[in-house]
């Protein structure tokens, strides 16, 4: 196995496919960089390059772009509040008061460092796991699916906040509007207004674009301020490097999370870094300055979607699921090169799944590298005033925005959600679990469906359902009895400074 | 924000969730589960925290300091949405290329009091760049009214 794995190394490590890999990382680093553009439009833009190419040098190129959108699109998530892709949603929590702090390098530090780390871990966890987690994978039936739904949605209330009724309350908006659409079960389409844009639903990039930037961008012209609120620039990216190395069991732990749940087919990674957000609330101690410009709400997402890559895999290379457009896309070009994907691919082409996994590793490497490079020249925009700022990210929205359906409804839809989490921000009422039910909405009641059709009432019993169900209670429980902890602390702090 | 403003948001929301209902009635059976159990489960909810809401409005009729600020925002919002607004219909009307370089030549010369030639190549450069990006990613553009004549 070492040996194949090193021969496998040899091979990436060939000038003309690390050539190729800085191809695709390029492409990779612009498209997180501008928001509302995902691995499917990278893959789609380097696909028609791929015929003729050898399967190795084909998966660098192809690969080099996917594995580091989740590191580029930190920039933007840090920067200005916008969600670089759907992986970097729960980044903006604590990534962007850190760099209204003025703090900007260190989250953006941290958030490559522990990028790389994770896909790296990621790689190597999912090369371990991949003969013991096969059978569990394919255990996995609609009403264990849906569960792991009701998990992600449990995540609502621990990001409440202090508010936990207008957090439920949020989810349940978000789900609302993810109803909208096509329904699953039956050919219904559902507060369409008989309009054809909204047949397919509401476009997630649109959504959170609109939800978590427009108000920003409206905020920052009304204060006429930059985005950083400090004159100074405070802590390097060398500090972030720090703040990793001490959050190493953090980083571990997520990494490790992220990569099992990417493993899971159909869960995506605007799932996974919700899930490693909400985790790490419960990992760590001392919670009260998460979503104030925590630097561990920038690791725990960023480690772990990252690692989330190298399990996504698992299930289009080994079972031939691919569980996002994005891997849909990597399996036509995999069949385009003559590979064929299966169970076979760990005994007949160990050298070519060894090759997949040294790319991650290498293009998280390099992608890394590169993205520290531009650390300082990016984080410098955090200083600019927002009347020379607010026109570029605007026209910068706009185009990400219209690329979902290409449809002048994204541009509606953009600007009506944008003036509903404006006025959700200033009622302080929380926007990621708006986000959170909406993603889950479709997935929830598509399982919920099926599981019902199929078994009745019975599946409530399965042993995975309950398994996972007693995780959702201990999740919640944790949760509270955690928030309990912190309102005791904080009010004890207070009580200490008033006396 | 006022006390008002969080009673007219709960409300509003009410309503949006008494209209899905409503409608969800249309849907086919199986259509109708997702919704109508949202709904179940979000009105009383709403309707707690419309009474919490009330509550505290009563115990503090006057509001307060974030009520003022917000007030003194209204002005200065109204006038950025008004910017966005206007992008938005330019593009509508002439395409996004014409639009874009319009808009930032006038925000920047109005809103940031940049020198015309500076605000004029800052224009320049960004209608350049995005239709080179354009060009790379394959993208597509806002139709206009004027369809294919920009």
């Amino acid at each position: 196995m070492l040996e194949t794995a090193l021969q496998a190394l040899l091979i990436m490590l060939d000038p003309l496919r690390l050539g190729f890999m800085l191809v695709g990382i390029g492409v990779g680093i612009v498209i997180g960089i501008l928001p509302g553009l995902g691995g499917m439009v990278g893959m789609s833009i380097l696909l028609p390059f791929i015929f003729g190419m050898d399967p190795y040098t084909g998966i660098a190129m192809l690969l080099g772009m996917a594995a580091v959108i989740h590191t580029s699109d930190t920039f933007p998530s840090v920067l200005m509040g916008v969600p670089g892709s759907s992986g970097a949603q729960a980044t903006i929590l604590d990534g962007y008061p850190l760099a209204q702090k003025g703090e900007a390098s260190r989250a953006l530090g941290a958030a490559f460092f522990c990028s790389m780390l994770g896909g790296i871990i990621g790689g190597f966890i999912l090369f371990l796991a991949i003969p013991i987690f096969r059978p569990l994978v394919l255990a996995f039936k609609s009403p264990e699916l849906f569960m792991l739904s009701i998990l992600g949605l449990s995540m609502v209330g621990i990001l409440a906040g202090n508010a936990p009724t207008r957090g439920i309350l949020a989810g349940a908006l978000g789900l609302l509007l993810g109803a909208v659409g096509g329904a699953p079960a039956v050919p219904e389409y559902r507060y369409t207004f008989d309009m054809l844009y909204l047949y397919n639903g509401i476009p997630l990039a649109v959504l959170a674009l609109g939800l978590f930037a427009f108000p920003e961008l409206l905020d920052l012209l009304v204060e006429r301020r930059s985005i950083s609120k400090s004159e100074e620039a405070r802590g390097g990216f060398v500090q972030g490097f720090k703040d990793v190395i001490r959050e190493k069991v953090l980083v571990l732990w997520s990494a490790t999370l992220g990569a099992l749940v990417g493993f899971i087919p159909g869960l995506g990674g605007s799932v996974v870094n919700w899930i490693n957000y909400g985790a790490a609330m419960q990992f760590c101690k001392n919670t009260e300055n998460f979503g104030k410009g925590d630097i561990r709400g920038v690791i725990a997402p960023e480690s772990g979607n990252n690692a989330k890559e190298g399990g996504a895999l698992i299930p289009t290379l080994m079972f031939g699921i691919p569980g996002s457009g994005t891997t849909a896309i990597l399996l036509g070009g995999l069949t385009l090169m003559g590979v064929q994907v299966g169970p076979r691919m760990v005994t007949d082409q160990l050298t070519l799944l060894l090759s997949i996994i040294w790319t991650l590793v290498l293009a998280n490497i390099i992608g890394a590298t590169l993205c520290l490079v531009l650390t300082k020249p990016m984080a410098r925009i955090c200083m600019i005033p927002a009347q020379k700022l607010v026109p570029f990210l605007l026209v910068i929205l706009i185009m990400g925005s219209y690329q979902s359906s290409r449809h002048w409804g994204d541009i509606i839809v953009f600007f009506t959600i944008g003036l509903l989490g404006w006025v959700m921000k200033h009622l302080d009422w929380p926007r990621a679990p708006l986000l959170i039910g909406f993603v889950l909405a479709k997935s929830t009641e598509r399982y919920l469906w099926i599981s019902m059709s199929r078994y009745g009432f019975s599946w409530l019993l399965f042993p995975g359902v309950i398994i996972i169900g007693i995780a959702v209670i201990l999740l919640l429980w944790g949760g509270y009895q955690l928030k309990k902890r912190s309102v005791k602390q904080i009010m004890a702090v207070e009580g200490g400074h008033q006396g | 924000m006022s006390s008002n403003s969080r009673i007219t948001f709960i409300a509003a929301l009410l309503l949006l969730n008494g209209w899905a209902a409503w409608e969800a009635r249309s849907f086919a059976e199986l259509a109708q589960f997702f919704p109508n159990y949202i709904v179940l489960f979000a009105i009383p909810l709403l309707l707690f925290e419309l009474v919490r809401e009330i509550k505290s409005r009563r115990s503090n009729p006057q509001g307060n300091g974030s009520t003022v600020e917000f007030r003194e925002r209204i002005p200065a919002t109204l006038a950025s949405l008004g910017w966005f607004f206007g992008y938005f219909l330019i593009i509508y009307l002439v395409g996004f290329f014409v639009a874009t370089g319009v808009f930032i030549f006038m925000f920047l010369v109005v809103e940031a009091k940049i020198s015309w030639w500076q605000s004029l190549f800052a224009a320049g450069i960004t209608v350049v760049i995005t239709k080179l990006l354009g060009d790379v990613l394959s993208l597509d553009w806002p139709q206009s009214l004027m369809g294919s004549l920009f």
